[in-house]
This record gives structure tokens, C-alpha cells and sequence, in this order.
């Protein structure tokens, strides 16, 4: 955050991008030859540690003399012009002639501390907090800085501004998105802050705030400070609330927070659309008229203009191709929801239970990945209006809708819902039913596949195929899989010759799924 | 007689009124091919809550900012030119009249427009169409704020006269054009089972209830890529334009097309078809003369290591070279004794069209990186050469300096997953290159 002072012996994770910074970026500085990618822009909402990653690569820029300059596009031009003649000049001792704090002047200063010292990075942090005036210097200065490729351009901005639209960047231009601590990464950062917390202390905070660093930050301080009891749900309420008061009603809804209609209007709405994890606008209309209906508006077509006054000065709600709707920002969506979930535990579930319903009723609806996407978010509110019984046999409905489908869009639900951690988290000790379930289905059609096969590899590729997914189920413990293998392996000798088995068990042997499964020690296994 | 269908309007190659729609509806548009886009907006706006100024309010930005045409343009002077006299079209935007405009064409006087909701159609009926080219847009306009698109039926369905006009007009000769059973699902009631013959010309196989018709209609049939709007008008336009003789018809040109129209059922199956005497005819002139103009170069660079992945793709795109619509490009036509490197070059500067196969070892490939990657940025650029990456084995796309370029396939859904239909992709692939040939579909 750019409020926060910068201390390097916090700074926790950012693996890849340290690791991309070093491999990819900063050893073209040390080469004569042109920076590439010679501009790095940062993204990711409010408090996600864009400036941190900033400060954190031009500490290391200075400690191995890549001359880093540092300005704020919050800044009003002359300040930044400014900004870069002092620290030229003061900094790295490089006399220039001064020409005046405008675009000129910094151009001369930058260019004075190239030719002394061959190459420079200018860091530009709160690019979005620009104005108009600011941003055209800024591109101006872009242009004309790069030529020669020896300055490294690295930036933070919450969303995308698309220099590389602007020729000739556009080959040059890479963005990265920042997003959320990892668990182990966050209960490191947390221990950091704060000695004091163990480790459990420290998993609490981390599920509460799922990694988002300010509200790590804003949590560990309330611990701290107030003695909070975690393990009780009163604790757990409290830091919620003040996590949410500063946050989001003193940070992201500040604008409003003095207008008492307007901030209600903005809480209710925006906690309303924190509940699905994508949304479209038929859908916005259906949940406004259901849990807001004083806000409902008079046709269809006003949504668009809903979604629009939502995102107000916020970008909030954006809308994501990959979900094939809109979606709140992750970290802030957290906050909403856990927020709801304190306050009105009821109109939470009645939110997901209304939509689960309508994606039940997409499910019936659709085929093909819709219905897949459907399934999963079905699946997902489930968990958060039901009892355990009621839980289980949604997942049971789910599961057999699941196993009408073909082979292969049975293998997409499998990528995708493997790559869904929110969901499989939520799931907890269900998450495991429907994999295998899955496996069990492939374990099948691989069987039956096999008399298909044109040759003996084909035939071979079916029977291994048959006897990974028999074992893969996770429910599995490892003598149960050993046992599967073994029993599968007589079901084959049943029907195949000696040597297509000796192939076949060969085959697993060397396989390193396989042995991920069943131990490094094939001879151990005894399928023989 | 042209019948122009709505994948030959303004909203089929708006891309705002894609986005639109997409807002609405719970489907995922891009898992879908553009014509099933198009079906499921038209799902949307039937289906949802929307007053008639709502659909207004969308299809009026939709429509907004379209360029014309390059297909209206040709369809312009193929009017020009006296091929056209009558077009009936569902299409309630103004894309056609502007094209007619911008080729000199006075309405009212060089063409004339007749939207039945507007005009009195007995009047048309009797006269009107006779003096000028016509079209008639039975789905009426939108600038006038008369349309019936989203009804059941026609407005002309109350008008007598003009229902049987129409009925025997497309009793005659039809060329069909972009017609999609969806949105112009209303023709199906007026379109006679009995009469002369039907072109239909679409980039899918005609599907029931209008499939009946055609096949009591004995329909010669154009589908897939060469049957889109753009691509038919602009053959039919380039035959015409450079060697038209004012003896030809048009159906003796269109059996010159190197697609030949195919017979849709056995009972057809005599009807004519390029032979090889046609090809070689068709070798030895025109194509031969305008070969260049007409193919696209592509350029395909991948590591020796995935020439099993080359060799799928270029199996799906034999069919548009066979077509001369394109020209590809691959390490493997280099004969042996040449400059290789030299070779390449020429190819990637001469390329419209750039697919990269990229895999862990394209990446990592230095001779890649030297001769592929370094230029690569540079003809993109002030060549303006589309490049095309398709993630062929996981890898880090990220990191690898080709993440500018919009990848064909999602990185995360690289071809070697199990998951991912790779003949589809390959396929999707060809017809999309052969589109970035052509004009630009959507704007």
C-alpha cells in the first residue's frame, strides 16, 4: 500500500515474481544490450502490496546499482519532474544542466544519469490515481525515454492501463497481477508482524482474511490491540467488523461514507453481489428484486446501468472472461462476505440458497461446459445453506448430473474443479466425493475401451489408464491402492496375454504418477 | 432474386451487440461458434424482459459505429452491374443503403428501398419494383423504429398482395445468403416448397424446418467457410468485376468458383460439378493471374520436436490451400542446397498470418529466438502481420516474451490435455485464418 511505510524485513512471498524479475528483467540491466521487456506493469486492487513489490525491487535495484528513480502518479506533474532532478542529482551525485521542473527537465536529468551510468529503472507507483494532465506527461515521457533501451519502466496501477496500445511499447509492455498470500506465505508475513502470534493464531487470521495483506495487517493490529479471542466466534465476529469498518467503509467506500443513503445504498448492494461468485445481469435484476427490491429497478436494460454506478470511482465489478461474467475482486468479495455472514448469518444463506436454486435450474437447462460452470456454482452455495444431510445428498444430485456427461467434458470438470481452491476449501471433507466419483467413471470407460483398441499400444494405453484412475481416488490410503493395483492386475491377466501384461506393468513402474501413488519402489508393489 | 438472411446484416458482425447480449445471458459465448453467438443473443433478447425501446437501446449502439461493409460494397457494384435487381432482406439496419450510397447510388433513383411497415405494399406490389434495383426489408428498419424482428410473424403477413409477390417471387431462381433459422425464422412461412431453383449459400449445413424446403426445392448448397457473406460476395464480386462477359450468367460463374457447390442429396447428385477439365481451365486463367491477390501467406514456426502437431494442422488447412485461399508456409519446404535462414526470412516478412506452436522447447529453442522471435515483433508491427501462438504442451506463455500476442488456445488449456478436442482447435484454426484473409468480420 502506498500508506505504508516499506520495511524489506516484512516482505514475504512473491516468489514468481521475484524469480521473474530476476531470470527475465533485471539481467538485461548488467548486458549491453536493449531492456526486454523493457516496461513491467503491476496490477491488483487496493491493498494487495503492489507498492511493497515496488519498493521491494528497488531496494534490491540500489543495493546492485541499477540507479532506481521513484515518483508517484498521484503526484501533480511538477512534482514528479521535480522528483526525478532531486534524485539524480542528490542521489546518484550526477550534475546536469537544469533547465526547469518540467517534462524537459526531467528528460535532461534522466538522460544526464543514463549517459553516466549506462542504465536506470524509473519506478511509477498509483498509476491509476493519475489525472489527465498527469498520465499524458507520463506517456510522453515513455515515449521518449525509450528509444535506446536503457531505462526500465516498472509500474503499479489497481487495473490495466494499456500503454502497449501506444506504439512503439506495445512488444516491450508485460503486466503481472498481484493476488492474495498463500496460506504459508501469509502465516509467515503475520509471524513477522507480530511475534507474539502462534501459528494456529496466525491460520485464523489467514482463513478469516484468505491472505489479502492489508486486512492481514488491519487483523493482526485488532488482535494486538484488543486481546482477541479467535477460537470463539465472538472474537472472530469483532475482528471481522473492524477489519470491515476500516477498510471498506473507511477505504474503499470513503467517498460515500459521509452520505448516509448513499453508503447504505452502496453496503446493501455491494454485499448483495459479494455472494455469487459470478454473476450476469439478468441475475443482478433477479437478486435485487429478491433481497433488495427498495432498489429494483424498472427494466431489464437499467442493470447495465446498475453494474456501471457500482463500480463508480470503486471498479469493483469487473467483467471476467474467464467466469463468462461479472465477479467482485476477490479479496474485497471475501470481506463482504464474511462481513454478511457476522452480521445476518439468515440473509446470507437465503442468498445462496436462492442461488443455488438458479444454477440447479442451469444445470437442467444446459449442456456442455454451462452446465459444468452451473454444476460447480451449485455445488458452492450448497455448502453455505444446508446441514450435513442436506449437503450430502446435493452433492449426490450434482455427482449424477455429473456422470451423464460425456468422457471428455467429465475430464474439464475434473481440470477445473481441481483448479478451484474456493470451492474445494469450502467443500472440506466432501471435496474428495466427487473426484472420486469421477476416477471411478474413468476407471470404467478405460475398460471398456480396451477391446476398441487398434494395437497393442492403443490396448495398453487403455489398461494403464484403467488401473491410474482405479488407484488415483483420494479417499484411497496407500494399502487400499495397493490392493486396487493388484486386484486390477488379475482382472487383466483374465483376459490379456502374458506379454501385453508384462508391458503394462512395466509401464506403470516407470511412471511417475504412479509411483507418486503407489511408492518410489515398484518391487515393493508386488503386482507381479 | 437475392435473399439476404440476418448473418449477412450489420448485428452479425457487431461486436458491441455481442458483448451486450453476453451481459444478459448465463452462456458462455466463447465456447461458441460465431453463428451460435448470434442464435443465443437472439435467445436473449426473445426471451428476457426487455420492452421494445429496450431492444431499441441495444441494437441502436450495436449498429452505431459499423463501418460498411466490404461484402455491401461488392454486393454495391454487383447491383451496379445488373446482377441484382431484387434483394429481399430480413435486416433491419441501413448497412446496405449506406454501401449503395457510397457507391454513387441515388435512392430513389439508381435503387429503391420498400420497408412494408412504412410503404403501402399493394402500391409495390403492382409497380414499384420494376424501374430500380429494390430491396425490401421485410423485417423493417430500425432507424424508422418499425421492425418485427422478434415476432412470430411478418407485418406483411396481414397483406395479401404482397405475401403472394413475395411467395412468387421466391418461387423463382433464389440465391440465399446468410440465412439463420433463428432470426429469420419468419421467412419460413412464405417460402414455397415448389419452385425453380435455390443457392444456398451459409457457413453451416441448412438445419429443419427450412432444410425441408430446400430439399423439395432440390437446393444446391455452398457451407462452411467459403459459404460466409463476405467470402461468397467477394468471389462472386472478383469473378464478375475482371472477367464478366455480358454472356455469362451467374450460375455459369458460380460453377467456375474453385468451390464447387455441393448436391445436398442423392437425387442431385447428377447435377454438374467442376470437373478437371474445369480445374485445369481454372488453373490456366484467373487463378492463375490472381493468385497472389487472392492467398493469404502463413507462416508456421514450431520446434522440430512437435512436427506431429504441424503436420494435424496442416491437414486441416490442405482443404483452403487446395482452395488457393491460403499459402502456407513451413520449415519443410525448404529444399535442400537453399539458404535456410534466408529462406525463413522471406517467409516471415512475406507472412499475414504468424502461428507459432509453442511448446516448452519452442520457448526454450535458441535458433527460435534468433530467427523467429527477434523479427517477429517488428513485422507485427509496421507489417501488420497477425500473430497467432497456439499453446500446444504446458509451459510458461507468461514469461516467454510472446505474451503480447493473444494466444489462440488458453494457456491454460494447452492441446496436449486429454480434456482439449485437438482436431476442433486445429480446425477452428484453419477457418479462422482463412476469416483474417478476408475482411475483418467483426468491427
Amino acid at each position: 500500500m502506498s500508506n505504508t511505510v516499506f520495511d524489506i524485513n516484512n516482505f514475504v512471498n512473491r516468489d514468481a515474481e521475484i524469480d521473474f524479475m530476476d531470470k527475465h528483467c533485471l539481467p538485461s540491466l548488467q548486458e549491453n544490450r536493449p531492456i526486454n521487456p523493457q516496461f513491467i506493469e503491476y496490477n491488483g486492487v487496493w491493498g494487495i502490496g503492489k507498492t511493497s513489490m515496488l519498493r521491494r525491487i528497488e531496494h534490491h535495484c540500489f543495493t546492485e546499482n541499477f540507479y532506481p528513480l521513484w515518483i508517484e502518479a498521484s503526484d501533480s506533474p511538477n512534482q514528479s519532474f521535480h522528483k526525478i532532478a532531486e534524485q539524480v542529482r542528490n542521489r546518484y551525485k550526477v550534475t546536469f544542466s537544469f533547465v526547469g521542473d518540467d517534462l524537459d527537465g526531467s528528460l535532461a536529468a534522466t538522460r544526464a544519469l543514463l549517459n553516466s551510468h549506462g542504465r536506470a529503472v524509473l519506478f511509477i507507483d498509483s498509476l491509476d490515481a493519475a489525472k489527465e494532465e498527469q498520465l499524458k506527461h507520463i506517456k510522453e515521457m515513455l515515449h521518449r525515454l525509450t528509444e535506446d533501451g536503457k531505462l526500465l519502466f516498472i509500474m503499479a496501477s489497481r487495473k490495466i492501463i494499456d500503454f502497449g496500445k501506444v506504439a512503439p511499447f506495445k512488444w516491450k509492455l508485460v503486466f503481472r497481477t498481484l493476488k492474495s498470500l498463500s496460506r504459508q506465505s501469509c502465516i509467515s508475513y503475520i509471524q513477522k508482524l507480530a511475534q507474539e502470534l502462534n501459528e494456529e493464531q496466525a491460520d485464523q487470521i489467514f482463513q478469516l482474511t484468505r491472505g489479502y495483506p492489508v486486512a492481514v495487517e488491519a487483523a493482526v493490529q485488532a488482535v494486538k490491540q484488543e486481546k482477541l479471542d479467535l477460537t470463539q466466534e465472538k472474537g472472530r465476529k469483532q475482528l471481522i467488523q473492524g477489519i470491515y469498518k476500516q477498510i471498506i467503509e473507511q477505504g474503499i467506500l470513503a467517498e460515500v461514507h459521509q452520505d448516509p443513503d448513499q453508503f447504505l445504498w452502496y453496503h446493501t448492494m455491494l454485499s448483495l453481489f459479494a455472494i455469487p461468485r459470478r454473476f450476469n445481469l439478468i441475475l443482478m435484476q433477479k437478486m435485487t428484486e429478491k433481497f433488495a427490491e427498495q432498489h429494483k429497478l424498472g427494466s431489464s436494460l437499467a442493470y447495465m446501468s446498475l453494474q456501471k454506478r457500482l463500480n463508480y470511482n470503486m471498479d469493483l465489478l469487473d467483467w471476467r472472461e474467464d467466469k463468462t461474467g461479472y465477479a467482485m475482486e476477490a479479496p474485497i468479495r471475501h470481506l463482504f462476505l464474511m462481513n454478511l455472514k457476522f452480521e445476518n448469518p439468515q440473509r446470507h444463506a437465503q442468498i445462496h440458497e436462492f442461488l443455488m436454486e438458479e444454477n440447479w435450474r442451469f444445470v437442467m437447462q444446459f449442456s456442455g461446459t454451462d452446465k459444468l460452470h452451473s454444476l460447480q456454482e451449485y455445488l458452492y452455495h450448497s455448502i453455505f445453506c444446508h446441514d450435513e444431510p442436506g449437503l450430502q445428498e446435493n452433492i449426490d444430485h450434482a455427482i449424477k448430473q455429473l456422470l451423464l456427461e460425456s468422457h471428455d467434458l467429465l475430464l474439464q470438470f475434473e481440470e477445473e474443479y481441481t483448479r478451484d481452491d474456493e470451492l474445494q476449501d469450502a467443500l472440506g471433507v466432501y471435496k474428495y466425493r466427487i473426484l472420486s466419483a469421477i476416477y471411478s467413471r474413468f476407471a470404467e470407460t478405460y475398460w471398456i475401451l480396451v477391446p476398441t483398441a487398434l494395437n497393442q499400444e492403443e490396448r495398453i494405453d487403455s489398461l494403464y489408464s484403467y488401473i491410474l484412475y482405479r488407484i488415483k481416488d483420494p479417499i484411497l490410503d496407500l494399502p487400499q491402492r495397493l490392493s486396487y493395483a493388484r486386484q486390477s492386475i488379475e482382472r487383466v491377466k483374465a483376459q490379456e496375454s502374458a506379454g501385453v501384461v508384462q508391458k503394462l506393468i512395466e509401464r506403470l513402474s516407470q511412471h511417475e504418477e504412479i509411483q507418486k501413488l503407489l511408492g518410489n519402489d515398484p518391487q515393493a508393489w508386488n503386482l507381479a | 432474386m437475392l435473399f439476404l438472411g440476418a448473418g449477412a446484416g450489420g448485428l452479425f458482425r457487431s461486436k458491441t451487440f455481442y458483448s451486450t447480449a453476453q451481459s444478459f445471458s448465463p452462456r458462455t459465448f466463447h465456447n461458441m461458434t460465431q453463428i451460435k453467438q448470434f442464435e443465443e443473443c437472439y435467445r436473449v433478447l426473445c426471451e428476457g424482459d426487455f420492452s421494445r425501446s429496450d431492444i431499441h437501446s441495444i441494437l441502436v449502439p450495436s449498429l452505431q459505429s459499423l463501418k460498411i461493409a466490404q461484402a455491401d460494397q461488392y454486393l454495391a457494384n454487383l447491383v451496379q452491374a445488373g446482377i441484382f435487381h431484387l434483394i429481399i432482406s430480413t435486416n433491419i439496419d441501413n448497412q446496405l443503403s449506406k454501401a449503395f450510397e457510397a457507391a454513387d447510388m441515388r435512392v430513389g433513383q439508381d435503387f429503391q428501398i420498400f420497408i412494408p411497415q412504412q410503404h403501402s405494399p399493394d402500391k409495390f406490389a403492382n409497380t414499384g419494383h420494376k424501374h430500380v434495383p429494390t430491396i425490401i426489408k421485410l423485417s423493417g428498419d430500425l432507424e424508422i423504429g418499425e421492425h418485427s424482428l422478434f415476432k412470430q410473424n411478418f407485418y406483411l403477413e396481414t397483406h395479401d398482395m404482397l405475401k403472394t409477390f413475395l411467395s412468387s417471387t421466391l418461387s423463382g431462381d433464389v440465391l440465399m445468403l446468410g440465412y439463420n433459422p433463428f432470426w429469420d425464422r419468419a421467412i419460413d412461412a412464405i417460402f414455397p416448397a415448389q419452385g425453380q431453383e435455390i443457392w444456398y449459400i451459409n457457413e453451416e449445413k441448412p438445419r429443419p424446418p427450412f432444410l425441408s424446403i430446400l430439399q423439395s426445392r432440390k437446393a444446391k448448397c455452398i457451407t462452411g467457410g467459403a459459404g460466409s457473406y463476405e467470402a461468397f460476395i467477394q468471389q462472386l464480386h472478383w469473378h464478375l468485376d475482371e472477367e464478366r462477359s455480358p454472356h455469362e450468367s451467374l450460375l455459369h460463374v458460380s460453377w467456375e468458383t474453385n468451390v464447387a457447390p455441393t448436391p445436398l442429396w442423392p437425387d442431385t447428385q447428377n447435377a454438374p460439378t467442376a470437373t478437371q477439365e474445369d480445374s485445369h481451365y481454372q488453373q490456366t486463367t484467373k487463378e492463375q493471374k490472381n493468385e497472389k491477390k487472392q492467398r493469404t501467406n502463413v507462416f508456421i514456426g514450431y520446434s522440430h520436436i512437435d512436427k506431429n502437431y504441424l503436420k494435424r494442422l496442416k491437414s486441416h488447412m490442405a482443404t483452403y490451400e487446395r482452395e488457393k485461399l491460403l499459402d502456407v508456409w513451413d520449415d519443410q519446404k525448404v529444399q535442400p542446397g537453399t539458404n535456410y535462414r534466408q529462406e525463413l526470412q522471406n517467409a516471415l516478412n512475406n507472412a499475414k498470418v504468424i502461428i507459432l506452436l509453442v511448446s516448452s522447447d519452442f520457448i526454450a529453442s535458441d535458433f527460435v529466438a534468433e530467427n523467429i522471435l527477434a523479427p517477429l515483433l517488428q513485422i507485427s508491427e509496421t507489417k501488420g502481420a497477425v500473430v497467432l501462438p497456439v499453446i500446444l504442451r504446458s509451459c510458461n506463455f507468461d514469461d516467454s516474451g510472446l505474451q503480447q500476442f493473444q494466444p489462440f488456445n488458453h494457456p491454460s488449456k494447452p492441446l496436449s490435455k486429454k480434456s482439449v478436442d485437438q482436431d476442433a482447435v486445429w480446425a477452428d484454426l484453419a477457418r479462422y485464418v482463412v476469416t483474417l484473409g478476408r475482411d475483418t468480420r467483426y468491427e
